[in-house]
């Protein structure tokens, strides 16, 4: 009886201790002034979309640069859901039972991670069937599709003028309540057999083979499934923005997320979330340094530019000094005793 | 059980295989050796769908395999132990014993094979917890030899099962292949190292530049003039 419950408690261990830091970093924040709270409000955003392409990334060993396609397939089509009819009418050209049709938030949303869905199993049929850098370059491609397409569709998406209009509902309690949710889904998948069928792949692709691992089809099945998460996250960034532009999913986004995977570390969850978390921290100190503040009638500011550029170092010297990341690929282990032997 | 005619194998413009026919009956141990770079894990990956075939053909128990996928392959019997340290290295040797039954479909009977392989290589079951890239070189061929055993092959290939190993273990993963035998598998084994490769099986191909230079048992074989030369792959005669 006591061996079950340590086992079980060894099992969740590491996602429940990453849930239970998420949710004591929310309470606190919420606490803060409303601009703290925006951040962690992106932060936990972020967050989600980290998430969902560690699910890929770190169990396949795949680089992927097209993940922000899907938040922007998430985005736009919530919003198209969403966004009222007389306001449709005015700044896009759509269908007439799309220009009436507006749904309720939580089934727009599912509806636009399904779109999402749909989309990485279109591109990923054909994808997953490369390999390392042909793989990575053909999900840059991806992405470059779907911007340029969000571009220039002025009829559906408003083209380049942003699309406003869009109901605001995400605060950190919602956005935390979906990271929550998004790193449950991960971890279940992680231990799946599903999962550790990928990751099997990643360590040994021809071993996998060997022992009778379709290769190809567990990494669709983890390139689909991110999308859905991504997705989300797309979703949750337009109802907390309320205004998109097409140039908000494209190569800030895919930087900074990916910089969060890999300096966290992206083979493991935890990485996932030690990197948003630091990386999100930093950056905000590094903005605050860059805006400057006075000291008297003198204003000190450091030039712009200084985020991105200090965020590109500390991921220079992770890949560097640490190329597994700060967790090392890692989980969080059960604390209470001693390694089995 | 198989046979191979006039199998080939390519990667781009190199012919790692040109034109291996062999049989192998069932209940057989069979070995194939070698020099370095003579296509044994060709022959051994194209037998096992991790290769494509370039042309030729592959028979198994009277079906034509050539062109399967390597699951399937798993599902009608054939697993293959590919050379060297080709283990889950971050995934733990319980993990990585259990994976070997992927293919499979009936999940009730795995628990009593993976006791099975415990019960064969009993160094196994005091690290199941381990990342299996902390076992020794001997320990992680074992577990490799465990892992594709969960897949309750006919026919088993074993890629090299003593490279980098320190005779004693060598002799050990001989051992669990002649029991293997015993019960009922078939086997077939690719080596460098002839000596073992020759006690062990029935019957041994030699192959040297990607064709069959030698075949016959270990003590004919032995005994034959110019066996050393193919073998070293001095020159390849013209079997």
């Amino acid at each position: 009886m006591v061996g079950r419950v340590e086992k079980t408690a060894r099992l969740i261990w590491p996602v429940l201790s990453l849930a239970l830091v998420l949710v004591v970093l929310a309470a606190l924040l919420s606490l803060g002034p409303m601009p703290l709270q925006r951040t962690a409000t992106e932060a936990f955003i972020r967050l989600i979309v980290v998430i969902g392409l560690y699910i890929f990334i770190g169990n396949s060993g795949i680089l992927s640069f097209g993940h922000v396609s899907f938040m922007a397939i998430g985005a736009y089509g919530s919003a198209l859901l969403t966004i009222p009819p007389n306001m449709k009418k005015i700044v896009l050209d759509l269908p007439p039972f799309l220009t009436a049709l507006q749904l309720p938030t939580i089934p727009a949303a599912l509806i636009a991670g399904t779109l999402s869905t749909v989309f990485a199993f279109v591109i990923g049929v054909p994808l997953m069937r490369l390999s390392g850098i042909s793989a990575a370059m053909g999900t840059f491609a991806s992405l470059a599709i779907v911007y340029v397409v969000i571009s220039n569709w002025k009829e559906v998406t408003g083209g380049a003028s942003a699309l406003i209009g869009l109901p605001v509902y995400t605060d950190i309690w919602v956005a935390l309540i979906y990271a929550l949710l998004a790193l449950g889904l991960a971890y279940a998948y992680q231990e799946s057999r599903y999962g550790r069928r990928l990751r099997a792949s990643r360590e040994n692709e021809v071993a996998a083979l060997a022992t009778g691992i379709n290769v190809r089809r567990e990494r669709l099945i983890a390139f689909v499934f991110s999308a859905f998460i991504v997705g989300f996250g797309g979703v949750l960034h337009a109802h907390f923005i309320g205004v998109l532009s097409s140039s908000s999913f494209y190569l800030d986004v895919t930087f900074i997320t990916l910089a969060m995977l890999v300096i966290g570390g992206m083979n493991s969850l935890a990485g996932a979330v030690t990197g948003t978390i630091v990386v999100s921290v930093l950056g905000e100190l590094l903005r605050l340094i860059e805006a400057g503040f006075d000291i008297g009638t003198l204003h000190l500011a450091a030039p712009r530019g200084l985020r991105e550029v200090g965020l590109s170092f500390l991921m220079l010297m992770i890949l560097l000094f640490r190329p597994q990341g700060l967790t090392s690929g890692r989980e969080i282990a059960w604390p209470l005793a001693p390694k089995a032997g | 059980m198989l046979a191979t005619e006039e199998l080939s194998v390519t990667y781009g413009n190199i012919l790692a295989l040109g034109g291996v026919s062999l049989r192998i009956e069932e209940r057989e141990i069979v070995s194939v050796i070698g020099p370095n770079g003579a296509g044994k894990s060709s022959l051994l990956n194209a037998i096992a769908g991790v290769v494509p075939v370039a042309s030729g053909s592959i028979e198994f128990e009277g079906q034509t395999i050539a062109g399967t996928a390597p699951e399937e392959l798993v599902r009608l019997g054939i697993s293959l132990v590919p050379e060297g340290r080709h283990i889950f290295g971050g995934l733990t040797v319980a993990e990585n014993i259990r994976i070997g039954a992927v293919a499979r479909r009936d999940r009730n009977a795995i628990d009593g094979d993976v006791e099975r392989v415990l019960a064969m290589f009993p160094v196994l079951r005091e690290r199941l917890r381990q990342p299996a890239g902390k076992l020794s070189g001997g320990e992680q061929q074992m577990l490799a030899i465990g892992r594709a055993l969960l897949a309750r092959p006919r026919l088993l290939l074993i890629d090299e099962p003593s490279l980098g190993l320190a005779p004693l273990v060598v002799s050990e993963v001989y051992r669990a292949i002649a029991d293997l035998r015993a019960e009922g598998v078939t086997i077939l084994i690719v080596e460098q190292s002839a000596t073992r490769a020759l006690e062990a099986a029935d019957r041994t191909y030699v192959l040297a530049s990607g064709s069959i230079v030698m075949a016959g048992d270990a003590a004919e074989l032995r005994a034959e003039e110019g066996f050393e030369d193919a073998y070293f792959g001095y020159k390849a005669r013209d079997p």
